[in-house]
């Protein structure tokens, strides 16, 4: 859940990159790591395995300066993407205020993004969440790849919801930013608490 | 969000700088973070390579991944309080949660170079029960002054494209 500071007017937000395994969550928050200035963002901190597989949770804070006078503050994390590290990825979804999920294009990889998002509904709900209300952005990963599926199809397989989609190539930095500035914008202007 | 949630890092400086007796406890940082891993207070004696952001996140999720272990034990009545110690014989850390309103923040104490950290981990028991007393009175009479004033009211109605533009212009091409 945010935290917003009315007295030192703070505003801090986690956003969670979700979604199946091999996917590019881990490359999304890399990426804005690359290249994001020295002042704006601190360490990366990825909890992998030997193989550089994310085992509980990849870590970025992003410092992005005032909005209406307000210091912004932006809370990357990724969740593992492998099927057996359920529990992790609803211990990281705990205070969450928006999710990207990072479905993979490729055609064999439908199964996957459909049991993800499952997963993410079931994880959210039995926190308490409603998906329909809260910030949700859908990128559409990989798009570089030959085997993809057509994004209508990923559309009408995936954003039942209707949520603003994306579609990127995660390696090359192709929609990266373009999905982070979706969903910061959506988790704003669904902060609660009226000043006037 | 309990809405006394903003005047926490403002106490927290207080008493550790007027009342607590931290300052015994050399070589060693404190860190105060909600259970989204937010950082609410830190006081840092270890230098500049200890990232405050990160600490928060790591707290929180340690923590959390710890609770989750402890739901595989039988349940019974709990009697005390669980803490967190990961450590050698002379450096660690140890974390204490503080529910006040119903929201659970971590007090977590990294620590190095010391002696006696059994003595440290005791010095830091009482200190967060101190901690503890100390903001529930705080936040007991709290004025209404500085709280939102209406909190099913959006805080931003329009945020244009522009303005977004200007927020992320951080990102390097």
């Amino acid at each position: 859940m945010s935290f917003v500071n009315y007295q030192t007017k703070e505003i801090n937000c986690k956003i969670v990159y979700y979604g199946p395994g091999l996917g590019g969550k881990t490359t999304n928050i890399q990426h804005v790591y690359q290249k994001t200035s020295g002042d704006a963002k601190g360490n990366i901190i990825s909890l992998n395995t030997e193989n550089e597989r994310t085992l509980f949770f990849d870590f970025l804070p992003l410092d992005l300066g005032e909005i209406r006078g307000f210091r912004t503050r932006f809370h990357l994390y990724t969740v593992p993407g492998q099927v057996f590290y359920e529990a992790s990825r609803r211990l990281i979804l705990r205070g969450v205020d928006g999710i990207v999920f990072v479905a993979d294009s490729q055609v064999e990889k439908v199964d996957a993004n459909k049991e993800s998002l499952k997963g993410l509904e079931v994880n959210l709900t039995e926190q308490g969440y409603d998906i329909e209300k809260l910030p949700l952005v859908m990128q559409w990963n990989k798009r570089d790849l030959p085997n993809i599926i057509p994004v209508e199809e990923l559309e009408k397989n995936l954003n039942k919801w209707n949520s603003p989609s994306i579609e990127a190539v995660a390696i090359d930095g192709q929609g990266v930013f373009e999905t982070l500035k979706s969903v910061s914008k959506l988790v704003l202007m669904n902060l609660k608490g009226g000043l006037n | 969000m309990s809405r006394n949630t903003q005047y926490i890092p403002e106490f927290s400086k207080r008493f550790f700088e007027e009342y607590s007796d931290i300052d015994r406890l050399k070589h060693c940082s404190l860190f105060m973070c909600r259970a989204d891993g937010v950082l609410v207070y830190h006081k840092n004696g270890l230098g500049d390579q200890v990232e405050h952001d990160s600490v928060g996140a790591l707290l929180g999720g340690i923590w959390q991944a710890a609770e989750a272990l402890i739901q595989f034990l039988p349940k019974t009545k709990r009697a005390e309080d669980y803490r967190l110690s990961f450590d050698t014989s002379s450096r660690g850390v140890f974390i204490q949660p503080i529910v006040l309103e119903d929201e659970t923040y971590y007090l977590g104490l990294l620590y190095n170079e010391e002696l006696n950290p059994a003595m440290v981990k005791s010095k830091m028991r009482i200190l967060t029960l101190n901690f503890k007393k100390y903001l529930q009175a705080e936040l007991k009479d709290l004025s209404e002054e500085n709280f939102p004033k209406d909190v099913e009211k959006y805080l931003f109605t329009d945020i244009s494209d522009a303005e977004m533009d200007r927020l992320f212009s951080f990102a390097q091409k």
